[in-house]
C-alpha cells in the first residue's frame, strides 16, 4: 500500500510530498488488487450519538428533547466506541429524559388499564426505542418498574416510571447487536446499522418488518431497503451528519473564531452549512458520481446565499441554481466549505489545502515541527495572503509540506473567507496558479475549477471519500480489510449512479452486514 | 490562632444553635463531629505550560517575591508552595506532545501506544486511552464510596470532544471521566438532588435499579473491553444512586446564568467551592479547556487571533508577553477559587481552604519546545495544618509522581510510596506534606 510505504521515511510522511526521486514522467504502477474480507468489520459496542439519541426519543414521542451528552470524536467522526458512560453522562440522560417521560406518560396511558398498560406501552415503545422486540424474559424488569410506579400512584405513574427506565436503558443508548445461529448479524442489528448511517435515526416500521421477515438477509432485499431509504427525506439527516463532519463544517459555528460569519444577515450562515449537504444529496439522487461531486455547477437553491454568490449566479430552474462554471466547480467551491477553512477576515490557503489533502486525498500532512514558529507576518505589512505565506516556502523545514498544502490552497484564492468571488487581494491581483504533488505526481493547475478537474479524475479521491463514509457509518478507522472495501467502493463511485452505488456496495458488503470474526471486536 | 482556640470557637458557635453565627447556609456543620478536620483535594488544570521568566519567583526559598504571573496569589502566600523543578517522566518520543502528556499529568502513567483506537495520521502514530488511574480517582476508590454523595466531581470549561487530548481524569485504564463543562449542567449535576423530594428519590432509585439490571443482560457476545465499558456504566449508575441518598442538607448556591466562557470559568469555580463546602464531595478537579490544542482566543488578554496554542509556539517577545498576560489571568482564576474556598467556614474556625490541598498543574513546561523537564506547579491551601506555606521549593531532577504521592499522604494514605507507571522513585515531595 502506498500510504504505509510513505510512512517509512520522514520526508515522505508529509502529505502531498514530492517522491524522493522526483520521477513525474512515469505512468502509474497498476496496484495489485486486494482481497476484500468475507467477514465483518471489528466494530466495538457503540453508544448512540447525541443526535441519534434525540431522534430515537422523538421517533416515539414526536418531541425533540435536548439530551446534552458529549460525543467522542476519535477518527474525525462522532462515534462513541471507546469511552464509557460515566456518572455525569448518566445523570444528564436521567435529568434530560424525565420531563419527556412525565409529559408522555399521560397520553401513553390513556386507553389502557392498569393491568394492560405495561404491555401496551412496551409494544409501542420497544420497536422505536430499542429497535427490536424483547422476549418475555427481557420484559420482566420493565414490568417490575411499572408495577413499582403503579403502587406509588396508579397506571400513569407506572407508565412514567416504565418510560424513564426505557429512556435510560442500555438497549436505547447502545447499538446492541445480535447474531443469527449461522453467525450473521441478525436483521434488527443490520436494520439499525442501516438506519443510523443513512438516516441518523432509528429504523421505521417498514425496515423493522424487513428485519423480521429476513428480507435484509438477501442481497436484493437489503439493496431494496437501502435504495428506499436513500429516497426518503430522512436521508438528508444522515448525510448531514456525514458531510458536516467530513468537510469540517462545524467550524462555521464558532462565534469566537468567526465573528464575521455571525455578523452576516440572519440565516446566511445556516444556509452555508446546509448547502454542501443538500448538494451531496442532490448528486446521489441525480445519479452523480465522485466526478460530479467535484465539478457540478448546479447547486440547490439557497436564497440567503445570493449575496455571497453575486455575479457567479447565472440563473435558476427546477430548484437548482446555475453557477458560473469558470469560477465554481463542485462541492469544494461552495461558500460553506470555503468559509469553514478560512479565518475571520482572511482566507487560509493552508487550511484549505490541508482539508483537500486530509479529507479528499486521505494523505494528511504532519503538524509543524515543534521548533518552528508558525506565526506569519502580520496583515498590516500589506501584500496578498499568498505573499505573506511565502515565509512558509522560504524555510526548507516548512516548505517540504507547505508546498503542497499551500499550493492547493492558492488555487482557491479568488474565493474569499466568506466564499465570495474576488478579483483583488489587498488591492493586488491574485495568482491562483500552483505546482505541487498529489499522490506522488506533479500537477500544475491554475484556479479552483482547474483544481476540481484534477481531483475529479484522481482515483485516490474516490477511494478517500469511500474511506470517510466507512469511518462515519461504522465508527471505526479502516484497517487493511476496510481499505480494500474502500478501494472497491472508489472504483464503483466512478461508474453510473456512482455515489449511490458506492454506498450500496458498502452496505451489501460482508464488511458492513456481517459481524467481526469471534474475538476480533475492538 | 492555636488549635485550642479554634476548638473553643466551634463550641461557641454550636452553643448558638442552628441559626447561629454560621447561619443556615451550612447546616451540616452542626452535625459534624467536633474536632475532625476533613481533608479535601482539588486538582486545577490550565493548558500549555507557562512563561518561565514571568512565572518564577525571585529570592530564596522562604523569602521571595512573586513574579507577575503569580502575583495575584500574594494574598495566599502563607498557605502556598511554588513547586519549581518537578519533571514529567514520559517514556515516549514527542510525536504528539500535548496528547501524550495530558493524561499523564494526574495519573503518572502513559497512554497506550499499542492501541489503534486513536490515530494521528499526520504524525504517523496510533494510541489509546491512558493506562493508569488519576490520583483523585484512586483515592476515591480507596475510600468508602458513600462517604460523600459524589465520590469525586469533575468540572471544566470548554472540554470539547472525548479524546486523550481532552480528558485528564481516569477512573482506570481506558476509563476517562467526562468533565461537566457547562455551569448550568454542573449546577444541575451537583445540586439538583438537594431539592428533590422523597418521592422523586424513590422513583429515581427504582428506575436506576431497573436500568442497572438491564445492563447485566446485554453483555453476551461482547469483547472484554466492551464489557468493561458497560461495567463502568453500571458503576456510574451506582454513583448517581449514592447522590440520591438525601444525606446532605445544604442550601443551593445561586443557579448560574449564561455568559461567555470567561464568565463561565468563575461560575464553575464558585460551584466547586460550594460543592466542597456542602461536602457533596471531598475530591474535585477542574479542567480549563483542552491540552491538544487550546486554540481558543482570549481577546481580553490580547490573544485575538491565532489562538493560545499557536501563540505558545511563538517565541517572539510580543507573543510571550501576551501569553504571560493569559497565564496571569489563569492565576487570577486560581486566586478566585482559593478565595471562594476561604470564604466558607469549615468548623473549628477553619475555612474549607484551610482543610484543602489545591494543586495547579499543566501538561508541559512551556509551549514552544514542549518541554517536560520542569512542570510549573503551585500547591495551595492549609492542608489541615500539614503544609508549611510561603515557600518556593526548587527540587531538582525529581519526577512529578512525587507530588501525586504527596496528595495520597495528605488524603490519609500514608503508606503510598509510588504513584503511576512512570514512577522511578519513591515517597512524596520531601517536606511538602508533614
Amino acid at each position: 500500500m502506498r500510504r504505509s510505504l510513505l510512512l517509512l521515511t520522514l520526508l515522505a510522511s508529509c502529505g502531498g510530498a514530492a517522491p524522493a526521486d522526483d520521477d513525474t514522467a512515469g505512468t502509474r504502477p497498476v496496484a495489485e488488487p486486494c482481497t476484500p474480507p468475507d467477514h465483518g468489520a471489528p466494530v466495538p459496542l457503540r453508544r448512540l450519538t447525541r443526535t441519534q439519541i434525540e431522534r430515537t426519543l422523538a421517533a416515539l414521542t414526536d418531541v425533540v428533547t435536548p439530551v446534552p451528552v458529549s460525543d467522542e470524536v476519535l477518527i474525525g467522526y462522532r462515534a462513541n466506541t471507546s469511552a464509557s458512560i460515566d456518572a455525569s453522562t448518566a445523570r444528564t440522560v436521567l435529568l434530560a429524559t424525565e420531563g419527556l417521560a412525565a409529559a408522555y406518560a399521560g397520553p401513553a396511558s390513556e386507553g389502557c388499564e392498569v393491568d394492560t398498560c405495561a404491555e401496551v406501552v412496551l409494544d409501542l415503545a420497544e420497536p422505536r426505542l430499542f429497535r427490536r422486540p424483547l422476549t418475555a424474559e427481557q420484559r420482566a424488569p420493565y414490568r417490575a418498574v411499572y408495577e413499582a410506579g403503579v403502587a406509588e400512584g396508579g397506571k400513569e405513574e407506572g407508565v412514567r416510571w416504565l418510560l424513564e427506565a426505557m429512556f435510560q436503558s442500555p438497549r436505547m443508548l447502545y447499538f446492541i447487536e445480535e447474531t443469527t445461529p449461522d453467525g450473521d448479524l441478525d436483521g434488527y442489528s443490520l436494520a439499525q446499522r442501516l438506519s443510523y448511517a443513512l438516516w441518523s435515526s432509528p429504523p421505521d416500521e417498514e425496515l423493522l418488518a424487513a428485519a423480521a421477515s429476513g428480507e435484509l438477509h438477501t442481497d436484493e432485499g437489503l439493496r431494496r431497503q437501502a435504495v428506499r431509504m436513500m429516497e426518503d427525506s430522512r436521508f438528508v439527516w444522515g448525510l448531514n451528519e456525514f458531510v458536516v463532519q467530513w468537510l469540517g463544517l462545524d467550524d462555521l459555528d464558532d462565534p469566537t473564531e468567526r465573528p464575521d460569519l455571525f455578523a452576516l444577515p440572519e440565516g446566511t450562515r445556516e444556509a452555508m452549512r446546509r448547502e454542501p449537504v443538500l448538494f451531496f444529496a442532490d448528486q446521489v439522487a441525480s445519479g452523480g458520481g465522485v466526478e460530479d461531486l467535484l465539478t457540478e455547477t448546479h447547486v440547490p437553491m439557497e436564497p440567503m446565499l445570493a449575496e455571497i454568490y453575486g455575479d457567479d449566479l447565472l440563473g435558476a430552474s427546477d430548484g437548482l441554481t446555475a453557477l458560473d462554471p469558470t469560477r465554481r466547480a463542485g462541492i469544494l467551491t461552495l461558500p460553506g466549505v470555503l468559509a469553514a477553512h478560512s479565518h475571520a477576515r482572511q482566507t487560509s490557503p493552508t487550511r484549505r489545502g490541508k482539508t483537500v489533502l486530509e479529507q479528499l486525498l486521505c494523505d494528511p500532512p504532519p503538524p509543524p515541527p515543534s521548533d518552528v514558529t508558525p506565526e506569519l507576518p502580520p496583515e498590516t505589512e500589506g501584500g496578498t495572503t499568498r505573499e505573506r505565506l511565502a515565509a512558509h516556502l522560504d524555510n526548507p523545514a516548512c516548505s517540504s509540506c507547505h508546498a503542497s498544502m499551500d499550493g492547493i490552497g492558492f488555487t482557491y484564492e479568488k474565493l474569499d473567507e466568506l466564499g465570495r468571488t474576488r478579483a483583488l487581494d489587498a488591492g493586488r491581483p491574485i495568482d491562483t496558479s500552483a505546482s505541487f504533488f498529489i499522490s506522488g505526481y506533479r500537477v500544475d493547475v491554475d484556479g479552483a475549477v482547474d483544481m476540481a478537474d484534477v481531483l475529479s479524475v484522481e482515483p485516490d479521491v474516490a477511494e478517500c471519500v469511500a474511506r470517510h463514509w466507512g469511518r462515519y457509518s461504522l465508527g471505526i478507522l479502516e484497517d487493511d480489510d476496510g481499505a480494500c472495501v474502500a478501494e472497491e467502493m472508489g472504483a464503483v463511485a466512478s461508474g453510473p449512479d456512482g455515489l449511490k452505488e458506492m454506498l450500496l456496495h458498502h452496505i451489501t458488503s460482508p464488511w458492513f452486514r456481517r459481524p467481526a470474526p469471534a474475538g476480533e471486536e475492538s | 490562632m492555636s488549635d485550642f482556640s479554634r476548638r473553643s470557637f466551634l463550641r461557641g458557635s454550636a452553643a448558638l444553635g442552628a441559626a447561629g453565627a454560621l447561619g443556615s447556609l451550612f447546616p451540616w456543620l452542626s452535625a459534624r463531629a467536633a474536632g475532625d478536620r476533613i481533608p479535601r483535594l482539588v486538582l486545577f488544570y490550565t493548558p500549555h505550560g507557562t512563561v518561565w521568566n514571568r512565572w518564577r519567583p525571585t529570592g530564596t526559598e522562604s523569602s521571595f517575591a512573586f513574579s507577575p504571573i503569580l502575583a495575584p496569589l500574594e494574598g495566599f502566600r502563607d498557605r502556598l508552595v511554588v513547586l519549581d523543578g518537578l519533571r514529567m517522566n514520559n517514556p515516549y518520543d514527542h510525536r504528539v506532545p500535548h496528547t501524550y502528556d495530558f493524561p499523564a499529568l494526574w495519573s503518572g502513567s502513559p497512554i497506550d501506544l499499542d492501541s489503534e483506537w486513536f490515530r494521528r495520521p499526520d504524525h504517523g502514530v496510533t494510541f489509546g486511552w491512558n493506562l493508569g488511574t488519576t490520583v483523585d480517582q484512586a483515592l476515591a476508590a480507596r475510600r468508602d464510596p458513600a462517604i460523600t454523595p459524589f465520590p469525586t466531581v469533575e468540572l471544566g470549561i470548554g472540554c470539547v470532544g472525548a479524546h486523550p487530548a481532552t480528558r485528564m481524569i481516569y477512573s482506570g485504564p481506558y476509563k476517562p471521566k467526562h468533565p461537566v463543562d457547562d455551569p448550568v449542567a454542573a449546577y444541575t449535576h451537583l445540586f439538583s438532588s438537594l431539592s428533590e423530594t422523597a418521592g422523586e428519590r424513590a422513583r429515581r432509585k427504582s428506575v436506576l435499579d431497573a436500568v442497572r439490571g438491564e445492563l447485566a443482560t446485554v453483555q453476551s457476545g461482547l469483547s472484554a473491553s466492551d464489557r468493561a465499558r458497560l461495567d463502568a456504566h453500571a458503576t456510574a449508575l451506582r454513583e448517581v444512586e449514592y447522590s440520591l441518598s438525601g444525606g446532605v442538607e445544604c442550601d443551593d448556591p445561586d443557579q448560574p446564568s449564561g455568559g461567555g466562557l470567561d464568565v463561565a470559568v468563575d461560575q464553575q469555580l464558585d460551584l466547586m467551592a460550594a460543592a466542597l463546602g456542602c461536602r457533596l464531595t471531598d475530591v474535585i478537579s477542574f479542567q480549563h479547556r483542552v491540552a491538544d490544542n487550546d486554540g481558543s482566543l482570549y481577546p481580553w488578554v490580547g490573544i485575538e487571533s491565532g489562538g493560545h496554542h499557536s501563540t505558545s509556539h511563538d517565541t517572539s517577545e510580543a507573543a510571550q508577553d501576551r501569553l504571560a498576560e493569559l497565564y496571569t489571568w489563569y492565576s487570577r482564576r486560581f486566586a478566585r477559587l482559593l478565595a471562594a474556598l476561604d470564604a466558607i467556614p469549615d468548623g473549628d474556625g477553619y475555612s474549607v481552604l484551610d482543610n484543602s490541598l489545591v494543586i495547579w498543574g499543566t501538561e508541559i513546561s512551556q509551549g514552544w519546545n514542549h518541554g517536560l523537564d520542569n512542570i510549573p506547579f503551585v500547591v495551595a491551601g492549609g492542608a489541615c495544618g500539614r503544609m508549611q506555606g510561603n515557600r518556593w521549593l526548587q527540587p531538582s531532577g525529581m519526577a512529578h509522581n512525587r507530588l501525586l504521592v504527596s496528595a495520597c499522604h495528605y488524603m490519609g494514605f500514608d503508606e503510598v510510596e509510588t504513584y503511576g507507571m512512570t514512577d522511578t522513585g519513591s515517597g512524596g515531595v520531601p517536606g511538602l506534606i508533614v
